[in-house]
């Protein structure tokens, strides 16, 4: 079985006390996967040019657990030159349940799904950044034309 | 001076019996011609109102100062808002000046 | 006059480390329409949620006004609270703090932009107006000032406008309505709305755009533009400051009123962008829209200003991974060109179905319908989704 590097955003504003994270990582550990419990991704993701990535030169697909993927999915895939899968455990887990047994099991049962999911993901390819071009055509042609004469 | 239409921006509302410029006229001198164009259809009644001018939701219609106004090219063109006219005013020697009326408050 | 509650969510310092959150407050309290700010730390969290209730249920504050993530993340999330506040969805706004300013621009513009797309959101929940006994979800036709000119009859691609048999006037099908609002954009006195999409809103938000430095260039971005905007800032690319997007529900709905409305306030440049020629989900809604912005730029020239200052771009839309065909798996049945909403399928001369990529989003549509299974979308193969089956009856 291909081993993932499991990356888990155990930041306490987030997610709480609900989850063991220190027993989920065991779990994983125990099946061979890389395990690595950040205080607080955002903080890293915030400065691009400062990122350093935490698996090192692993070529192992990545599972980012942590917030849903419509706070920040493709600003986590960039970051990697892997293929990297995104496991809901705040929204869909820590949000939701008040038992932190049931979480737990949750929480492992969403980060296995990612792990089955991430062997089949391909590599984030970075779009081109076509609306930059034509803003910056746009505005400084604009800028040429002067203000609106209706601008009192 | 009769309002002049743009033939090939007018799409006679879509071809339907009564256009706009056909209702909003105080003196019920627009219409369709054969084509499903607008039309004037008694120049000599107009009062320059511009009702027309400023309904035309394709802005196909200009209307001409009269002469005592203006000559050619003197022109008064309305853009309409929602709450605002803005008016181009072009006088015969080709001078720009533009103002913004204010038509409802809120 | 309105109450406005102001939330300015921090988003785990995601928008408080760009944007100076002190600055922004201190401006918008400024705003006659503004009641309270409050500052929150993740807004779309339970306690952020408590925090936003506390500030609707101040009885003064009856609109609110939520500065965070795009609308497209977890912005519809907030419109929802709406209904849990007894709160009407029309005022409640969310303000696009994170993917189209925090993270595309450097701190000072990122500010000063923060500022007036925030002034932007009160002037439009301000001019909303409760709409609840529109009870259908669909486009509505003001008929006081509508004068029978069918015009949306004839542009609706859904026709979903018939005219009632009693008295002439138009009526929408609320089955058939799919809120893409071409009709209000081709109305010609402005009298159609969507229960989120009103022109006085629209118009109302011109206004603070104007006082922005110069060139001041609004956007009227499609839905598929803004996503795209939107991934822009994910992936950290930067564009220019100028520019502050308006979102609608599709390029046809821009009415040539308020692109007249922001030339009046005396903005220097109006962007309209949508989807290239056959993209175009609601159908027919760009290409009338590039019909009409053709025909009031001429208008533009007449008036002795620069057409360009009115301009239709479609973007590359190429984020999305397309789909591809397995040329020897194809039987060559031609269903997914059928089925592609955006007309994203060609037959090239030899015969062959290809997808053509930059066309192409990713809905699956095409993949569904394949009988021989040809059609496979990167990201959403069927070894991947029976995979994940297998793991979740694991579990």
């Amino acid at each position: 079985m291909q081993k993932v590097n499991i990356l888990i955003c155990g930041h306490k504003e987030c997610l709480g006390d609900k989850m063991d994270l220190p027993g989920i990582k065991k779990h994983f550990q125990k099946k061979g996967h890389r395990v690595i419990i950040h205080s607080n991704f955002c903080d890293e993701i915030r400065d691009t040019k400062e990122f350093v990535l935490p698996f090192g030169d692993s070529v192992n697909p990545v599972v980012f657990a942590g917030c849903s993927p419509l706070v920040m999915e493709r600003r986590i895939k960039a970051l990697f030159d892997v293929p990297v899968e995104i496991a809901n455990i705040r929204e869909q887990c820590a949000w939701v349940y008040e038992k932190s047994d049931i979480a737990d099991k949750h929480c492992i049962d969403i980060i296995e799904l990612a792990i089955s999911n991430v062997k089949y993901t391909r590599q984030f390819t970075h779009p081109s950044n076509i609306l930059s071009e034509r803003l910056a055509k746009y505005v400084s042609l604009i800028e040429e034309f002067g203000p609106n004469p209706f601008k009192i | 001076m009769p309002p002049k239409i743009n033939l090939t921006k007018c799409d006679g509302c879509k071809a339907e019996e009564e256009p706009l410029c056909e209702q909003v006229c105080p003196g019920d001198l627009m219409t369709l011609n054969e084509d499903g164009k607008a039309m004037c259809r008694d120049a000599g009644d107009c009062w320059d109102c511009m009702c027309c001018t400023k309904i035309c939701p394709q802005g196909a219609i200009e209307t001409r100062l009269p002469y005592q106004l203006g000559y050619y090219p003197a022109k008064l063109i309305p853009r309409v808002g929602t709450n605002k006219i803005m008016w181009t005013c072009v006088d015969i020697n080709g001078k720009v000046e533009r103002f913004v009326v204010k038509t409802r408050n809120d | 006059m309105s109450k406005v509650g102001v939330v300015l969510c921090r988003c785990n310092s995601h928008i408080d480390s760009t944007i100076d959150f002190n600055t922004l407050s201190e401006k918008i309290a400024k705003n006659k329409n503004v009641h309270a700010v409050i500052k929150v730390n993740m807004a779309c969290s339970p306690r952020g949620k408590e925090a936003i209730a506390e500030l609707a249920a101040q009885e003064e504050v009856d609109r609110l006004v939520v500065a965070a993530c795009s609308p497209l993340a977890k912005g519809a999330i907030f419109k929802v609270y709406a209904a849990d506040f007894h709160m009407p969805k029309q005022h409640m706004e969310v303000v696009n703090l994170r993917e189209q300013c925090a993270w595309v621009h450097d701190s000072e513009s990122a500010t000063k932009k923060a500022v007036i797309l925030l002034k932007m959101g009160v002037a439009r929940v301000a001019k909303s107006k409760d709409v609840g006994n529109w009870n259908l979800n669909c486009a509505h036709i003001n008929e006081i000032k509508c004068d029978k000119c069918k015009r949306c009859v004839e542009e609706c691609p859904n026709n979903a406008i018939s005219l009632r048999e009693k008295d002439g006037y138009p009526q929408v099908n609320p089955d058939l309505c799919q809120k893409c609002g071409i009709c209000v954009g081709g109305c010609p006195l402005g009298v159609i709305s969507l229960p989120e999409f009103r022109l006085e809103e629209i118009s109302a938000m011109l206004k603070p755009v104007a006082k922005a430095d110069s060139p001041a260039v609004v956007g009227m971005f499609c839905e598929f533009a803004y996503e795209e905007a939107d991934v822009m800032g994910q992936v950290g690319e930067k564009y220019s400051p100028n520019i502050y997007i308006i979102k609608v529900p599709c390029t046809g709905a821009v009415n040539m009123i308020m692109v007249n409305d922001a030339i009046a306030e005396g903005l220097d440049g109006i962007l309209v962008a949508g989807c290239n020629a056959s993209q175009c989900q609601r159908r027919k809604g760009n290409e009338l829209a590039t019909c009409r912005i053709e025909n009031c730029q001429q208008s533009l020239e007449e008036e002795f200003l620069e057409k360009e200052r009115l301009t239709y771009i479609s973007l590359g839309e190429g984020f999305v991974a397309p789909a591809g065909i397995a040329q020897e798996r194809c039987t060559g049945c031609g269903q997914c060109l059928e089925v592609c909403p955006y007309g994203a399928i060609q037959v090239s001369p030899d015969g062959k179905y290809e997808v053509y990529s930059s066309a192409c989003r990713g809905c699956g549509n095409c993949a569904g319908v394949c009988r021989p299974g040809a059609i496979e979308l990167p990201n959403w193969s069927d070894e991947k989704i029976l995979a994940a089956l297998d793991s979740i009856l694991a579990g």
